[in-house]
């Protein structure tokens, strides 16, 4: 394995491999090293909580770069772009043989199930390009094609799960052979469950074929049509797009002139009829051979049957979760606007239906333009799905004269220059998460599906990155080094500004730090950051991470260099929307206390003697269904500190609204907390208040909607325990500070290492009216 | 490590004893490949097991085919390479349905 290779294997998913075999040990060794030098905290600003393993790699590297003939140029991924105000695509989940890069001039064939879409108003707007030749099969991996639109924008989705079953191993959930009750299976010579081991049912790998869309980082509504990842639909591959178009025109119709559909009957009646076949068949014809099976080995039982679950959601009023073959995406994403607050939404205790005009205006919290992204999130295969590629660049724009992308265009414009962008997807690709596989796999991580591409700048030249982690649990160090000398001396390297963090910009006052360019950018996965990155005057080639560990390179040439450079004054620099001030402590409603932790007496990640991983929970249990865990009053602001009793630095990440970090405390690099406050006057107060019992920063603090928990204080890489308890004697924590406004609704909040995820780590949260019908008097 | 399908099926002049055959009857494979079957018969379930070993050994038994389309075993693999290295197989329903895995 090459040492770029080596690096890239990383933590996260450490518990999946079972060591055993010299390769193995080396390759849980390797973990080892990697877990010590890439657990990490997000954002340049947090720069200090880095551990020092990554700080050194962090520092000025040289060497020699790669020939240039050995690199790729970077693929730019179609972008599918609004018509109007609405955002129309048609996504498809399909299936295929893959050429998956392991290096830059090695790579394996898996099969994959991958996004391929197209705007059905453009048909030049097609991903995989229709015009382009296609690349001799197998083609590459790759994310699916970027969306971009505006705030207050409607998004329309086709969405088509089209994968065809029969090229993937028990993936319609296990439980329809009778074993292992609905769990993926895995056997090996003298284990007969070697996976799902000590997982159980709902909380373990399973049902891979099935799929959905989260549109991560948006502040849209959770329900029905919207960002709801609590449906699953199942693959069909004889439902195509014509089979649904007229319908789904009829539902996105209502959807941008009236409301989203609030209950099962505002759908169309002819797809409500078409959904209800399609999942009879299914339940009727789905392999068998368990228990009370059928003598053909086909049709599920009464209790595994979808169809009856969801006549008992729409009887109860609740959505339905099971689908086959299609299903409709349709929702606003809002515009701020000062106007008048909306009176909240009615009682319902379900969806929000609002008069339009009061539906579409007055939001308390529009949303945040930037680097938003989408991914497959069904639960117990969210990791499989996205390791297969299943995420893609969702891009949302404001281009008024006060907006993100405004404020950008016309200060570069300003000057006679044109701001390129540059979209970058990390994703680690392979077929099946360590968890399924007798040995662990490699997985390299790959920009826009390449290994190691390059892109080219001119000298001087500033681009826009806009960078999506999608890997499922490798953390990326962003930062840039020189591998071009002139002269005998070594180039200056790239310059860089980071300018938003989640798809949220940054104040002022934090872009303006000294700080800023100055340290690696740290990526937990599902972290974006956006940049301004500035070419060298010299030509030559560049490296994005460490030549050790390169993400991609930069190549610098072709003209004189451009005038170009990063704004330097407030007045220069996007302002912040008002919605997104400050929450301050007047504002807290209530504080809660999460804890991410594991078994009981556990130190170290890794499997247990009898082949079992650690069973991840938050607050001691795990992800249970129909059980709400957190609850939420419309309209309220809240402050949460999420421990973490691990030595894993599980991503927290919440679903609908972001939130704004004011502490963390990293129990392994510091004795006491750093508190985040938006002044001067402020730290004044809190230095006053904590006096040295936390060290006061003034931020302001940061919009995150995800951010890695500091693990808890160890020795040797272990956990130190409290012996009179069994967990973590110093856990690490943030404390972060949200507004649950605008949608009311269920969501989830859960690790972003994903097989965590699908094996448990996730609570059910609900948000209810702050509003009742009944007069009290 | 690819995920590798072995597939079965049937095939014209039928025994009980034998009602479809493996797509590759010696088929080589590496530690840490995943192997899985999918069954192409209409006819039949089937349910492949090491020779000398318990029918769900390796895999449940597998759904007949319906209406083209097919049913696919759970997964199955190897972590180390066994000794010997050539593993024979039969269908647990059907004796005469035979095949080889050669592990490397």
């Amino acid at each position: 394995m090459a040492e770029a290779d080596k690096a890239k294997v990383q933590n996260g998913e450490d518990n999946e491999a079972a060591p055993g075999t010299t390769e193995e040990k080396a390759f849980a060794a390797r973990r080892k090293f990697l877990r010590q030098a890439l657990v990490v905290t997000s954002s340049v600003a947090l720069a200090e909580f880095l551990p020092p393993a990554l700080l050194k790699a962090a520092g000025p590297s040289q060497a020699a770069c790669p020939p240039d003939t050995d690199l790729k140029e970077l693929t730019r991924v179609v972008e599918i772009t609004r018509n109007g105000n609405n955002l129309q695509a048609v996504l498809r989940v399909v299936d295929g043989e893959r050429t998956v890069p392991t290096s830059t001039k090695t790579a394996v064939k898996a099969r994959l199930r991958y996004y391929i879409g197209h705007n059905p108003g453009d048909s030049s707007q097609s991903w995989p390009p229709k015009d382009q030749p296609a690349p001799a099969p197998p083609g590459p991996p790759g994310p699916g094609p970027t969306l971009r639109c505006s705030v207050g924008d409607n998004v329309q989705i086709t969405f088509l799960n089209q994968v065809n079953v029969a090229n993937f191993p028990d993936s319609l959930a296990n439980g329809e052979y009778g074993k292992a009750e609905g769990c993926d299976e895995l056997r090996v010579p003298g284990n007969k469950n070697y996976y799902p081991a000590t997982d159980k049912f709902p909380n373990c790998l399973h049902a891979s074929s099935a799929a959905n869309i989260h549109f991560h980082g948006t502040h849209v509504t959770p329900s029905t049509t919207g960002d709801n990842v609590l449906v699953n639909i199942w693959p069909s591959t004889t439902v195509l797009e014509k089979d649904v178009q007229q319908a789904f025109r009829q539902t996105f119709e209502e959807c941008e002139t009236r409301h989203i559909p609030q209950k099962w009957e505002d759908l169309p009646l002819a797809w409500r009829m078409y959904q209800e076949r399609l999942i009879k068949e299914y339940d009727s014809t789905a392999p068998y051979v368990g228990p009370g099976a059928n003598p053909n080995g086909r049709g599920l039982p009464e209790y595994l049957r979808l169809w009856p679950q969801d006549v008992e959601a729409i009887t109860h009023g609740a959505w339905p979760p099971y689908y086959v073959g299609s299903y409709p995406y349709c929702f606003k994403i809002p515009r701020y606007e000062e106007l008048p607050h909306h009176p909240g939404p009615a009682p319902s205790g379900g969806v929000a239906p609002l008069p339009l005009e009061q539906a579409h205006t007055g939001v308390k919290m529009g949303q945040a333009p930037g680097t938003h992204w989408y991914h497959s999130h069904k639960h117990g295969s969210t990791a499989i799905n996205m390791f297969n590629g299943l995420s893609g660049a969702f891009i949302i724009e404001d281009n008024s004269l006060t907006g993100y992308d405004g404020a950008l265009k016309a200060y570069y414009e300003k000057t006679g220059h044109k701001l390129d962008q540059v979209v970058l997807v990390f994703q680690q690709i392979v077929d099946d998460p360590n968890l399924l596989r007798p040995t662990p796999q490699r997985r390299p991580l790959l920009v826009n599906g390449q290994f190691t591409p390059f892109v080219k700048m001119q000298p001087g030249q500033v681009q826009l990155w806009r960078m999506v982690n999608a890997a499922v649990s490798a953390a990326i160090a962003i930062q840039f080094n020189s591998c071009s000398t002139t002269n005998g001396l070594v180039n200056p390297p790239p310059q860089f500004k980071q300018i938003a963090q989640d798809g949220v910009q940054y104040a002022y006052a934090n872009y303006n730090k000294p700080d800023n360019g100055k340290n690696p950018i740290n990526l937990a996965p599902a972290n974006r950051a956006d940049i301004l990155v500035q070419a060298p005057t010299q030509s030559g080639l560049y490296v994005v991470g460490t030549l050790a560990t390169p993400l991609l390179f930069i190549q610098v040439g072709g003209g004189a260099p451009l005038p170009m450079g990063f704004p330097q004054t407030e007045a220069e620099f996007p302002p912040m929307p008002a919605f997104l001030r400050d929450i301050t402590e007047n504002e807290i409603h209530l504080q809660r206390r999460l804890v991410y932790g594991w078994d009981k007496d556990r130190t170290a990640a890794g499997r247990n003697p009898d082949g079992s991983s650690p069973q991840y929970t938050i607050d001691r249990g795990q992800f249970s269904d129909g059980v709400v865990n957190q609850v939420m009053l419309l309209d309220s602001a809240e402050e949460w500190t999420i421990y973490n009793e691990t030595s894993v630095a599980h991503p927290f990440h919440i679903h609908v609204n972001p939130f704004q970090i004011i502490e963390i405390f990293d129990p392994n690099k510091s004795d006491v907390p750093t508190r985040y406050v938006s002044d001067a006057r402020e730290k004044e107060a809190a230095e006053k208040k904590y006096g040295n019992t936390k060290k006061v920063v003034v931020g302001p603090p940061i919009w995150y909607d995800n951010f890695a928990i500091p693990i808890a204080k160890t020795q040797s890489g272990k956990v130190i325990l409290n012996p009179a308890t069994g967990y973590a004697q110093t856990p690490g924590y943030f404390t972060m500070r949200s507004r649950f406004v605008d949608f009311t609704g269920q969501y989830v909040q859960h690790c972003h290492i994903l097989a965590h995820e699908d094996r448990g780590m996730m609570q059910l949260l609900e948000v209810v009216s702050n509003k009742s019908v009944v007069k009290h008097h | 490590m690819p995920n590798i399908v072995i597939e079965i099926n049937p095939i014209g002049n039928t025994t009980p004893d034998q009602m479809a055959e493996f797509s590759l009857s010696n088929q080589p494979i590496k530690v840490g490949d995943v192997i899985f079957w999918r069954n192409n018969d209409e006819r039949a379930e089937h349910q492949p097991m090491p020779v000398g070993g318990a029918s769900d050994d390796w895999v449940d038994r597998i759904a007949r085919c319906l209406n083209g389309q097919p049913a696919t075993s759970n997964r199955f693999g190897f972590q180390k390479v066994p000794t010997p290295n050539e593993v024979q197989y039969v269908c647990a329903l059907h004796s005469g349905e035979k095949g080889k895995l050669t592990v490397s």
